[in-house]
């Protein structure tokens, strides 16, 4: 009988043969026969981009747009397949596709809905293209929007910039107020920069508190794999501004602040399952990405390596895609099984071992194996709570 | 910032084991002053159990190794 050591080496080829079918996930059959079964789908409706950031490894420079009927293909087979679909519109830069695309969406959505189901819309927007028609549209439908924002001018212009090179931060000022002047709900989602670092956890965390921005997503800059780029914010460098973040935010004792990946940690120490995908344990299967030609893949971390390629929305439905004996599906998960096994840390019953990309990166390229990068973050926070609960002494 | 030692450590961390002692927890801090975010989520914590009338006592159970060694062999 092969160890769990053994089982993992075996390559792409031998994990598609019928003995990784075997692994049949049966928990996994289990969850979908005793939960209503969740489905997330990260839509990259266009490659394109207004802005040309510079940590940026979006196909910008090409112009794949989704078509209509590719777009009515997904909602139809989502919603054939789960009960809870949350569609996350992303790009490239969203936005340009034109609010009668959208309008299409949710007519598709009204269409194919059944009793009982539910739908979630989210999109993700770099906001300088956020007008009054959108706000009213984003409004009246219920989307939830997710705005690009680094930080104040001088941290935001450093990457996010024009082709031109001028930087986006008026742009997507602008954008904000017209989206909180009109009641549309958003957060912003932060990427961590050296630019972030060299500010400081306080006088970034100010920065959006002075601007009414209270629901905050924090994530490092990472390698643009795709584009071989392999340039990123250091993990030792991404975890000390996430404690000093953490120390200042939690001085402020402010509920009304909320920042999505502390709120996560915080989440699973008291017991939740997460909201967020990193610390969700297996996403596998509940999460998936799509290109504006329909491939779909585990996340759209994982686009960068056709490997990861589950099918093609146009030829194939997502319960042919990701039933549990799909042997491409069966050999992600013991790909992933491969940087789960190196970690020994006793949190991850609170990380569920992170994000499989992070592991991948950490381990694949900068060789650092053993961690999923919020290792340290945990264990600081995880400290502080237990010493404000009084079950460990000062 | 120094690398944590926690790899080390033998001590398990600690888990609510089920609602009723995140209950218990509350109402420990309930009366202190500050703590307004631990106050906040474990009332979130509690409130979404009841909303999904679920508590996941085996939460952890569930995904701390997945898949296990069985089910890697068989």
């Amino acid at each position: 009988m092969e160890s769990v050591g053994e089982s993992v080496k075996i390559n792409w080829q031998q994990q598609e043969g019928k003995g990784a079918q075997n692994v049949a996930l049966k928990v996994e059959r289990e969850k979908y026969t005793t939960r209503k079964l969740s489905l997330t789908l990260i839509i990259k409706v266009v490659s394109t981009c207004n802005l040309a950031c510079r940590y940026c490894d979006a196909d910008i420079y090409s112009n794949r747009r989704m078509s209509l009927d590719t777009v009515s293909q997904i909602i139809k087979k989502a919603l054939d397949y789960a009960d809870h679909v949350e569609f996350i519109w992303h790009g490239g830069e969203p936005l340009l596709m034109g609010i009668q695309f959208y309008e299409k969406v949710v007519e598709l959505q009204k269409r194919y809905k059944r009793e009982g189901q539910t739908i979630e819309n989210t999109l993700q927007t770099n906001g300088t293209l956020i007008s009054q028609e959108w706000v009213d549209f984003f409004k009246a439908n219920d989307f939830h929007i997710g705005v690009s924002l680094d930080g104040p001018p001088e941290v935001h212009n450093a990457n996010r910039i024009f082709k031109s090179g001028q930087g986006s931060f008026e742009q997507v000022m602008r954008g904000i107020r017209l989206l909180r002047e009109n009641g549309v709900k958003f957060g912003v989602l932060a990427v961590i920069t050296k630019e972030t670092v060299k500010l400081g956890a306080k006088r970034f965390l100010d920065f959006f508190i002075e601007n009414g921005i209270f629901n905050i997503g924090i994530l490092p800059q990472r390698p643009a794999l795709n584009i071989g780029r392999t340039d990123a914010l250091p993990r030792e460098e991404f975890e000390k501004f996430a404690i000093e973040l953490f120390d200042y935010w939690y001085s402020l004792d402010d509920p009304r602040i909320e920042i999505r990946e502390l709120d996560a940690i915080l989440d699973r120490i008291f017991g939740a399952e997460s909201k967020l995908c990193i610390f969700g344990g297996d996403c596998r299967g509940k999460i998936v990405a799509i290109t504006p030609n329909g491939d779909v893949y585990p996340c759209d971390e994982f686009m960068f390596d056709y490997r990861y390629k589950l099918g093609n929305i146009r030829e194939q439905t997502f319960e042919e895609m990701l039933k549990p004996t799909n042997p491409k599906l069966i050999r992600i998960r013991l790909e992933d099984l491969k940087t789960k096994k190196s970690i020994k840390c006793k949190y991850s019953k609170i990380c569920n071992y992170g994000c499989p990309k992070d592991r991948y990166v950490l381990s694949k390229v900068y060789n650092e194996e053993g961690t999923c990068g919020w290792c340290n973050v945990i264990d600081h926070i995880y400290k502080r709570v237990m010493k404000d609960l009084g079950k460990i002494k000062e | 910032m120094s690398e944590s030692n926690f790899r080390d450590e033998l001590e398990e961390v600690w888990v609510p084991k089920d609602a009723g002692e995140l209950e218990g927890l509350l109402l420990t801090i309930q009366n202190e002053s500050g703590k307004k975010i631990l106050k906040h989520k474990i009332q979130q914590t509690l409130r979404k159990r009841s909303m999904t009338g679920n508590w996941f006592d085996k939460v952890w159970q569930d995904y701390v190794d997945w898949p296990n060694v069985e089910h890697v062999r068989s």
